[in-house]
């Protein structure tokens, strides 16, 4: 972690107070809010969609827009209908979707490849490395077992949360997250081996 | 999360990688997002800050149901309803006369008998 992540951080210190009232804080002027706020969701927003879209400078755009839908809705906000970072989590799965839906429509050449030339791969770090792999085989997932697999595994939600994101059911996320993980340990399977796993 | 479902002891070394090496958000990012919420509209009544739970679910009714003005009109309802109920019969029959004029009516006078229809045709 650089000194300027390390920083990032910093800021939320206090973690005592929930974002609903630093939400409500920050809607009475108070700019401190507003930092402690980023500090605490941006990262989740963006790595969500970071690990969606395949695409850091998309990603960085969509988390800008959803914490920007979150600002402008901060003095309207109805205290105790969602938590905050579930509201977040799902704008910012519908900004993701769109984009989705753009690029499908638009050029379907411009998504990146899966995974490119793997020649430095044994010269960086083992979890760098691994984390290169399922972000690759995360792409070649369907789009909404890939949200729901996201959400469930590396953003740590329950699957309540999921299906409140994803506006599904509970039944259904169980059912993406399944066949989502059944179809990275396939994409990885032939990977494991090439990235040390068996070292382990 | 819950350990119900049935971990892949494999996979999840992929996703300990991938919670490990998450982005983090550029020095440039934070700023524009901060210049966003500088510029974003703040209410202009300070909203009332509370921790949710009862409180907040019942302040929710409340302005659901409409607020003070509701309140106050359910409120004289309710007690004129009170007053209805304890009051002598009698004196209910005066305050209803003073709606009728002041002449005598029973439940019976409002009601059609079979004469009555009978008479008419």
């Amino acid at each position: 972690m650089t000194g300027q992540e390390t920083k990032h951080v910093a800021f939320d210190a206090d973690t005592e107070t929930s974002d609903e009232a630093l939400l409500l804080n920050f809607a009475n002027g108070d700019a401190t809010a507003a930092r402690l706020l980023t500090a605490r969701l941006a990262p989740r927003a963006l790595g969500y969609a970071a690990r969606v879209l395949g695409d850091r400078a998309e990603a960085e755009d969509v988390t800008q827009e959803a914490m920007l839908r979150l600002w402008k809705i901060a003095p309207e906000w109805r205290q105790g209908e969602a938590k905050v970072s579930t509201w977040l989590y799902r704008v910012t799965a519908n900004l993701c979707t769109d984009r989705l839906r753009k690029r499908r429509t638009v050029d379907l050449d411009a998504v990146p490849e899966p995974l490119d030339d793997t020649a430095s791969v044994e010269e960086q770090m083992q979890s760098a490395a691994r984390n290169l792999a399922l972000e690759a085989a995360l792409k070649t997932l369907p789009e909404r077992q890939r949200q729901a697999v996201v959400l469930r595994h590396l953003e740590g939600l329950s699957n309540p949360e999921i299906a409140d994101v994803l506006n599904i059911t509970v039944e259904a996320v169980e059912s993406l997250t399944a066949r989502g993980k059944r179809a990275l340990a396939a994409a990885l399977a032939g990977r494991r081996d090439e990235l040390g796993y068996t070292d382990d | 999360m819950t350990d119900m479902e049935q971990k892949d002891p494999e996979l999840e070394a992929f996703f300990e990688a991938g919670r490990a090496e998450a982005p983090v958000p550029s020095d440039d990012l934070i700023a524009r997002i901060l210049a966003d919420a500088e510029a974003a509209p703040v209410s202009a009544a300070p909203t009332v800050s509370s921790s949710g739970g009862v409180f907040g679910a019942l302040s929710s009714i409340w302005a659901e149901m409409g607020g003070w003005k509701t309140t106050i009109g359910l409120g004289f309802a309710g007690l004129v309803g009170v007053y209805i109920g304890y009051s002598d019969p009698t004196v209910t029959d005066t305050t209803a006369s003073l709606f009728v004029g002041g002449y005598s009516y029973d439940v019976s006078d409002l009601a059609l008998t079979a004469s009555d229809l009978w008479a008419e045709g």
